[in-house]
C-alpha cells in the first residue's frame, strides 16, 4: 500500500531539467531512502512532494486506510542543517512553543504548550534541553529538537533531508535507531534525503536512486545491486559488510569506464 | 477630532509628571515630543527585532529612501489638486508619502521573491532608482515655480519630533493599535519565518501573506520615524535597540521586553538630555542608544557566548 504516489513528477527551473520525469510509490510505514549523487535532484524532489515548489505530473496521498486524499496532508519536514542565525536568543522551549501557541512569545509560554513541548522533546529523548539556546545544540542535539518539531504537528508522513549530515558517526546510529523507535511507535513513514550508504543500508528498508531521473526503486536489498550503484555514482563504488544485504556489492570490473562518471 | 486632539494633550500632560524634568510640564511642544517618542519608540523596537531576524536594515535604508518620491509625489498632488489649506496639504503629503513607502516595500519583497537575483543589489537598484527619481520630480517643481524652495530635505535629513502636532500624535495612536494588533497575532509566525521559510511553509503559514503584511508594516513605521531621526539615522532606531537586546536576553520573550525598554529609556533620556544641551534630538537617541549597545556587547564578552 502506497502512502505517496508519484505519477511522472518533473520539475524545471530557468528551462533546465532538475528531475526527469519519475513514477514511484512510497510504501506506507516504510523508511524509505532518496539516494544518488550530488545535483541528483534528492532534495528538489523532496520539495516538491512538499509543495515547495511546483512541478509537473502528479503527486497522490493516500491516508492510512489506503484511502485517495484530496489534499496535500500535513507532513512533518526536518531540513537540511537548518541554517539559522546561531546568536538568535531563542531557547528550545520558545522554539517549541512557537510552533504550538498563537500567543506570542513575549506574553509569556502558556502551560499546555509548555507541557506539550516537553512531551513531545522525552519522544526523541531531549527533554533535558528544554532551556538551552539554539546556538548551543550539537548537530545531533540539534536533529532531535527538529524532529520533536516535525512531530509536533502529528503527521502522518515525515520527510528528512540528510538528517545525519553534519553529525559523528555515533551520533548518526543513535538518531536514526530513534527516527525507528518514533516510526514503529506512531506508525509513520519516513523518507530520507540521503548520500551516506551505510546510514541507508542499515536504517532503511526501501529506496529510491536518481540521477536526474529515476534509475531504480524498491526493497534496499533488491535496489542496490552493482549496476545501480555504478550507474548513480560510477564504478567501484563500495559497500561492504552490510547486514541483510543479498547481493555484497564489491568493486565492479568496468575496465573500459574508468573516466566514466555520470556529471550532475 | 477636537475632542481627540484634546485627550493627547492630556496624555502628553500626564506623562509628562511622570518624568522629573521641570521644562517639560512648561512647554507644550516638549510634552507633544515625550508622547511621540513613548509610542514611536516601543513600536520600533518592536519591528526592529523582526528587521534584525530577516536581515532587512538595508531594506528599511531603501525603504526610508522613498521618502522623497513620497514627498514629490505628494507635492504634484497637491498642485493638482489645488490644496489650499496647509492642513490638507499635510494630509496629502502624509497620505503620499506612506502610501509611497508600503507600495515601495511591497514591491522589493515582490521582486525579491520572484527572481533569484541577490537581495542586495535588488535594494540598491530600487533605492537609488526611487530617490533619483524623487529629486528630479522635486527640482522639476521648484524650477518651474510649482513648489516654494523651502528647506524641506534638511526635514528630512535630520527630523524633527519636537515639531509634531497633535493631529499626527492622532495618526500615530490609531497606528500603534494597528500595529500591536498585526503583531500580537503574527509575531509567533514572523519568527518562524525568520527562521526557515520553507519549514514555515509546510506548516501551514502563508509566508508570501506574512512577509507583505510585514514589509507593509515596516513601511509606515519607517514613515513616522523619519519626521522623528530624519532618512539618515533612522536604520539606527530599528536595529540598535533589538542587537542590544540580543547581547542582554537569553529567551524569545526577553528580546523583546528587553528591546522596548532599551528604545523607551534612550528616547526619553535622549529627549531630555537634548532638551539640556541644545542638541538634535533623533541624533542624541541614536547616541544613547549606540552606548547602551556598547554596553550590552562588553556584557556579553563577560558573560561569555
Amino acid at each position: 500500500m502506497f502512502a505517496i504516489e508519484l505519477n511522472q513528477v518533473a520539475v524545471r527551473q530557468g528551462g533546465i531539467e532538475i528531475l526527469a520525469p519519475i513514477s514511484t510509490g512510497i510504501e506506507r510505514g516504510s523508511v524509505t531512502a532518496i539516494i544518488g549523487p550530488n545535483g541528483a535532484g534528492k532534495t528538489t524532489l523532496l520539495k516538491a512532494i512538499l509543495g515547495l515548489i511546483s512541478c509537473a505530473g502528479s503527486i497522490r496521498f493516500y491516508s492510512r486506510e489506503g484511502k485517495l486524499l484530496r489534499r496535500r496532508p500535513v507532513i512533518g519536514y526536518v531540513p537540511q542543517r537548518l541554517d539559522f542565525d546561531r546568536g538568535l536568543p531563542m531557547t528550545v522551549r520558545d522554539l517549541m512553543s512557537m510552533g504550538m501557541q498563537r500567543l506570542p512569545v513575549w506574553c509569556g509560554i502558556s502551560k499546555q504548550s509548555d507541557s506539550l513541548a516537553r512531551r513531545e522533546l522525552k519522544r526523541v529523548e531531549a527533554e533535558g534541553l528544554m532551556d538551552r539556546p539554539l546556538g548551543k545544540l550539537s548537530g545531533g542535539e540539534f536533529q532531535r529538537v527538529q524532529l520533536a518539531l516535525a512531530l509536533q504537528i502529528e503527521p502522518d508522513i515525515v520527510l528528512l533531508d540528510e538528517p545525519v549530515s553534519g553529525v559523528d558517526v555515533a551520533g548518526e546510529h543513535l538518531f536514526c535507531d530513534l527516527l525507528q523507535s518514533v516510526k514503529d511507535e506512531s506508525r509513520l513513514t519516513l523518507v530520507m534525503v540521503s548520500h551516506d550508504l551505510s546510514v541507508v543500508s542499515n536504517h532503511a528498508t526501501h529506496a529510491v536512486c536518481l540521477n536526474h531521473g529515476l534509475i531504480a526503486a524498491g526493497p534496499v536489498s533488491s535496489v542496490l545491486t552493482p549496476d545501480v550503484l555504478s550507474c548513480m555514482f560510477g564504478p567501484h563504488t563500495m559497500v561492504a559488510e552490510v547486514p541483510g544485504l543479498s547481493a555484497h556489492v564489491h568493486e565492479c570490473s568496468h575496465e573500459h569506464h574508468h573516466h566514466h562518471h555520470p556529471h550532475p | 477630532m477636537e475632542s481627540l486632539v484634546h485627550i493627547v494633550e492630556m496624555m502628553g500632560g500626564s506623562l509628562a509628571r511622570l518624568i522629573p524634568y521641570g521644562p517639560l510640564s512648561e512647554h507644550l511642544f516638549l510634552q507633544h515630543a515625550l508622547l511621540g517618542l513613548v509610542i514611536l519608540s516601543p513600536l520600533c523596537a518592536m519591528i526592529g527585532i523582526q528587521v534584525v531576524n530577516f536581515r532587512l536594515a538595508f531594506f528599511s535604508e531603501a525603504v526610508g529612501h522613498s521618502v522623497f518620491t513620497g514627498i514629490a509625489l505628494g507635492s504634484v498632488l497637491n498642485v493638482l489638486l489645488g490644496a489650499t489649506t496647509d492642513s490638507t496639504r499635510e494630509l496629502v503629503m502624509q497620505i503620499s508619502m506612506i502610501g509611497f513607502a508600503i507600495l515601495v516595500a511591497t514591491g522589493i519583497t515582490a521582486y525579491r521573491r520572484v527572481t533569484n537575483l541577490s537581495s542586495d543589489t535588488i535594494i540598491g537598484i530600487f533605492s537609488a532608482t526611487i530617490v533619483a527619481l524623487g529629486l528630479a520630480v522635486i527640482a522639476f517643481l521648484i524650477n518651474t515655480g510649482r513648489v516654494p524652495p523651502q528647506g524641506i530635505y534638511q526635514t528630512l535629513l535630520a527630523g524633527n519630533i519636537l515639531t509634531i502636532s497633535p493631529a499626527e500624535l492622532v495618526g500615530l495612536i490609531a497606528f500603534f493599535v494597528v500595529a500591536l494588533v498585526v503583531e500580537f497575532f503574527a509575531y509567533n509566525r514572523l519568527m518562524f519565518i525568520g527562521l526557515n521559510p520553507e519549514l514555515a511553509e509546510t506548516r501551514g503559514i502563508n509566508v508570501a501573506l506574512y512577509e507583505y503584511l510585514f514589509s507593509a508594516l515596516l513601511a509606515v513605521v519607517v514613515m513616522f520615524s523619519i519626521q522623528w531621526v530624519g532618512v539618515l539615522l533612522v536604520t539606527a532606531l530599528l536595529v540598535i535597540p533589538a542587537a542590544a537586546a540580543r547581547n542582554f536576553a537569553r529567551t524569545a520573550g526577553a528580546v523583546f521586553w528587553i528591546a522596548v525598554v532599551i528604545s523607551l529609556v534612550t528616547s526619553v533620556g535622549g529627549l531630555v538630555l537634548s532638551d539640556l544641551f541644545s542638541t538634535t534630538t533623533g541624533a542624541t537617541v541614536i547616541i544613547s542608544m549606540t552606548t547602551v549597545f556598547l554596553l550590552s556587547t562588553v556584557y556579553r564578552q563577560v558573560r561569555g557566548g
